[in-house]
Parts: C-alpha cells; sequence; structure tokens
C-alpha cells in the first residue's frame, strides 16, 4: 500500500517537474485577442490579424490557443466580442479558465499613408503588461505589413529574421516598453530622485532604508545647522551695527565682543553645514551607484509558480494548472 | 554646454555654502582702531544734500588729565558754511566749561574748550563739541583737524596727540 502511494507520489513529482522544465524552455500559451481598429475595415483586419498570427507560429516560441475558445469564453462569460477587445475585460472574461499563460492585445490605426500599430503582451496570471509595442510607420501597406510581421518577432522577445528585415519598406518608428521588468537604469533612475527608492525597486528594503535614513540625517543636521547659522548670521548683522553706531566707549567694546563671538559661532555653523550637505550628496551619490550595480535577482520559481484548479472546454475537464511567469 | 551644465549639478551640493560677514571694526572710536590720545570726529562719514544742515560731533579718545585744548579744523568753504558751535559733555563738571569758537570764515575753524570748577583735569574719551554745518554745494567736503591742535594739561604744557581724525560729509 505504501509502495502504491510513494510510486503515485513519484509519478505526480515527476510530472511537475516536467511541466515546471517545460515551462521554462520559453515556449509559451498565447491567446491573441482580436485587435482594435481605426480607419480601416473589418475584412483588412481580419487579414492582418492573420499575417501576424501566421508570423507569431513561426517563432516557434508560442503555442497559440484557438480563437473560436477564447472568443467563446469571452461569450460564456457574459462579455460581447467586439467591446471586450482591452487587456482588462478580456482578464476579466477569461480568468485562468483556459490556462493560457498570455494575452496579446493590439491595436491597428490607419491615416491616409500613416500607421500606427501597438500590440501588447500581458501575463494573465499576474494581469501585469509584459511588453508594448508601438510602431508608427509611414509608406506603402506592404511595407506596414511587413512591420506587423516583425512586430510578432519583438512580442516574443526575438529578433526578427533577416528575410523579414531586408523587406522593410517605408519609415518605422519603434518604441518598446517592458513595464513589468525590472532594469538597472529604472533602479539608478529611481535612486536619484529619492534615496533608497532604487533599492526598494530592486526589492532590497533594508538596504533602501539604511541609504534614506542616512541622508535624511545628514539633511536634517544641515538643516538645523542652517537655522543655527541663520541665527548667527543675524545676531553678527545687530552687534556689529551697535558697535558701529556706538559711542560710548565700553559698550562699544561689549558689541565688538558680541559681534566676534557670534561671527565664530556663525563660521561653525556654516562649516557643519557645508559638511552635512557634502555628506548626503556623497551618500546620494553613493545610493545611485550602488542602485544601479544592484544584481537584479529573478524571482524564484517557488515565487512565480502558480497552482490551481481550472476547466479545460476543449477537453470538457477539469484540470490541476501549474503555471509560472516567464520573465 | 549640456556636459558644464551636467558636471555643475553633479559638484552643486558640493559648492553649498552660505554668505559669511566679515565685520570690520572700524568705529572711530575704538582704542583699537585708533592710536590714543586722539581728537577725531565720529561718525567720521556724513550723507547730506545742498540746502542741508550736518551736525558734525568732535571727540576727544583716551586722553589723560587735560585741563583744556584747541581744536583747528579745515573745512572746504566753497561747500560748507559755519551754523553754529556748541559744547559737548567731555568738559562740563561741577561748573560749564569756558567754550569759545572762531571761523574765520575762510575755511579755518578754532575751537577753545577749558574745564572750570574743582577738577581742573579730565581723562578718558567724550564729545568736545558739536559743530552745525550747512551744505552750499554738492560734491564730498572733507574736514581735517589740523596738527596745530593742542591738547593741555592743568600747567599749561602740550599732551602729546597721537591721532588726529579726518571726516568727509558727501552731498548729493
Amino acid at each position: 500500500m505504501l509502495l502504491k502511494y510513494s510510486k503515485f507520489f513519484s509519478v505526480v513529482l515527476t510530472c511537475l517537474l516536467a511541466q515546471i522544465f517545460s515551462q521554462q524552455s520559453s515556449v509559451v500559451t498565447v491567446a491573441i485577442v482580436d485587435f482594435e481598429k481605426s480607419g480601416m475595415s473589418e475584412l483588412e483586419i481580419q487579414t492582418l490579424e492573420q499575417r501576424f498570427t501566421a508570423e507569431l507560429r513561426n517563432t516557434a516560441k508560442a503555442i497559440l490557443v484557438d480563437k473560436e475558445v477564447l472568443n467563446a469564453q469571452i461569450v460564456s462569460a457574459g462579455y460581447e466580442i467586439p467591446t471586450c477587445k482591452d487587456v482588462e475585460c478580456v482578464l476579466l472574461a477569461i480568468g485562468d479558465t483556459l490556462g493560457v499563460q498570455y494575452i496579446i492585445t493590439g491595436l491597428i490605426k490607419k491615416n491616409k499613408e500613416k500607421y500606427v500599430l501597438e500590440t501588447v503582451f500581458t501575463d494573465v496570471t499576474t494581469g501585469l503588461e509584459e511588453r508594448t509595442i508601438k510602431t508608427s510607420y509611414k509608406g506603402p501597406v506592404d511595407g506596414m505589413v511587413v512591420e506587423l510581421e516583425i512586430m510578432a518577432w519583438d512580442i516574443m522577445n526575438l529578433e526578427a529574421p533577416e528575410l523579414l528585415a531586408v523587406k522593410r519598406k517605408g519609415k518605422a518608428k519603434k518604441k518598446i516598453r517592458r513595464p513589468g521588468v525590472k532594469t538597472s537604469l529604472g533602479a539608478l533612475a529611481r535612486a536619484s530622485v529619492l534615496p533608497g527608492w532604487g533599492h526598494y525597486y530592486l526589492d532590497q528594503n533594508a538596504r533602501g532604508l539604511a541609504f534614506y535614513s542616512s541622508e535624511l540625517v545628514a539633511l536634517s543636521l544641515g538643516y538645523l545647522a542652517y537655522r543655527d547659522y541663520s541665527r548667527a548670521y543675524d545676531k553678527v548683522e545687530v552687534y556689529w551695527g551697535q558697535y558701529r553706531a556706538e559711542t560710548d566707549e565700553q559698550l562699544l567694546q561689549y558689541y565688538k565682543g558680541k559681534t566676534l563671538t557670534a561671527e565664530d559661532e556663525m563660521i561653525q555653523k556654516n562649516n557643519t553645514l557645508i559638511t552635512m550637505f557634502r555628506a548626503a550628496a556623497v551618500i546620494h551619490a553613493f545610493n545611485m551607484i550602488d542602485a544601479y550595480m544592484l544584481d537584479i535577482v529573478p524571482e524564484s520559481l517557488s515565487e512565480r509558480a502558480n497552482i490551481g484548479l481550472g476547466y479545460d472546454p476543449i477537453i470538457r475537464q477539469p484540470q490541476l494548472r501549474l503555471s509560472i511567469a516567464l520573465d | 554646454m549640456r556636459l558644464t551644465n551636467r558636471i555643475f549639478v553633479i559638484l552643486a551640493p558640493f559648492l553649498v555654502s552660505c554668505d559669511l560677514i566679515d565685520p570690520v571694526f572700524d568705529n572711530i572710536l575704538d582704542v583699537e582702531y585708533n592710536d590714543p590720545p586722539a581728537l577725531l570726529f565720529s561718525p567720521n562719514n556724513y550723507s547730506s544734500s545742498t540746502g542741508k544742515e550736518v551736525d558734525v560731533d568732535l571727540y576727544a579718545l583716551k586722553v589723560v588729565d587735560v585741563a583744556g585744548m584747541r581744536a583747528r579744523i579745515i573745512y572746504d568753504d566753497s561747500k560748507l558754511e559755519v551754523l553754529g558751535v556748541s559744547a559737548g559733555e567731555f568738559f562740563s563738571s561741577s561748573e560749564s566749561p569756558l567754550f569759545v569758537f572762531d571761523d574765520d570764515g575762510t575755511g579755518q575753524l578754532d575751537i577753545y574748550s577749558v574745564i572750570m570748577g574743582t577738577e581742573k583735569k579730565v581723562s578718558g574719551s567724550g564729545k568736545i563739541a558739536i559743530i552745525k554745518f550747512l551744505v552750499k554745494r554738492s560734491g564730498e567736503a572733507l574736514l581735517n583737524l589740523s596738527d596745530e591742535s593742542q591738547l593741555l594739561d592743568s600747567n599749561g604744557n602740550d599732551i602729546e596727540i597721537k591721532s588726529l581724525g579726518q571726516g568727509v560729509i558727501i552731498a548729493q
């Protein structure tokens, strides 16, 4: 009996590990949502979608979910296909029922010879946009189709084949955003704005807090020194004025002494505030360098894995599903 | 240019500093600024305008056992006119001092003062006289205490004067 159970668990474990490694092999399940359109006919948009889908298959990195299954799920969730094309709506409609890891939403705009192509690659599990690619194109329509096909490679984070690149026409301007991907430059930008923010962004909270608090302390001490300096400065002005106006010899010496004491204090506090602001600047610079140099540690497999129950509409059976977000 | 701006922004926190006052102790009555005993004007700088009156104070600084004095003041009579001279409190005692002045109208003013009463002599610093000038023309009018000025002790002997002051009235 015990042997039977141990065999069963070893089979399950093998399956799970196989799934983990297959997931790690960077082939992902993707659903392409109908593209939104502007200035184009339904037939044109369908044709372009087909070209995009075909090129996505050529990447050999995506297992595409049947469009009819996707649409059926959207309808069964109570949404209408023509109005449910944005990420939020599609995610609400499909949830994790289809076992799909990513969805691709898109938009094609046409204005005379100008086209705007935009695709968004969204993680179904986290709901976060992994990549957004926007291409502004001006030129003949066949050149726009080439740009769309190249976009299929870009959205899978792959280099487009040379064969496609040589077919390019017109002028194209491409922007790629990876909002979900943490970068050293992102950390640097944040660290330059606020000490510790870059570290916090890279999940180094303790270090971030250390930088933040040390700079705060330096700046606070600098401010206190400035306040004292300001008071001493005012005193110098007052006593010196009294000294210059005084005609009584004893009072004159008294104000002179007061002026000299206040002047010493003013110089000392000015030196302190210079030291403190320089210290704050050094801490800030070091914080920026440190945030930039930090290794970006990917999330562990256990953090990225998501195990749950789902319903497969193709085989019409419930299934135990393990999904891992691949960045 | 952009590189210069960037370098400046980076270095800016290191250049933070505040203004500092560097007080100059130049009060004419400060014994550390002058060499006493002295006769001088305090303040030694006046601002006025044409047609206005200016009161100039004449001081004795750190004098010892002085019974009388003569102060000869040379002034620019093309710009200034003496309207009057009054005694200061330095030679005052139980009795009012003997106090006379003589303006020759050509830019030379003599002031004489002698202490009266039982003390017969005075030491220290104080105001000897207040001279009222009328500003006739704009410009800088110098007031100089001549080296013919004298301090005398109770026996009529000269007391050495180490510093003689200079003043200026700047008229707009």
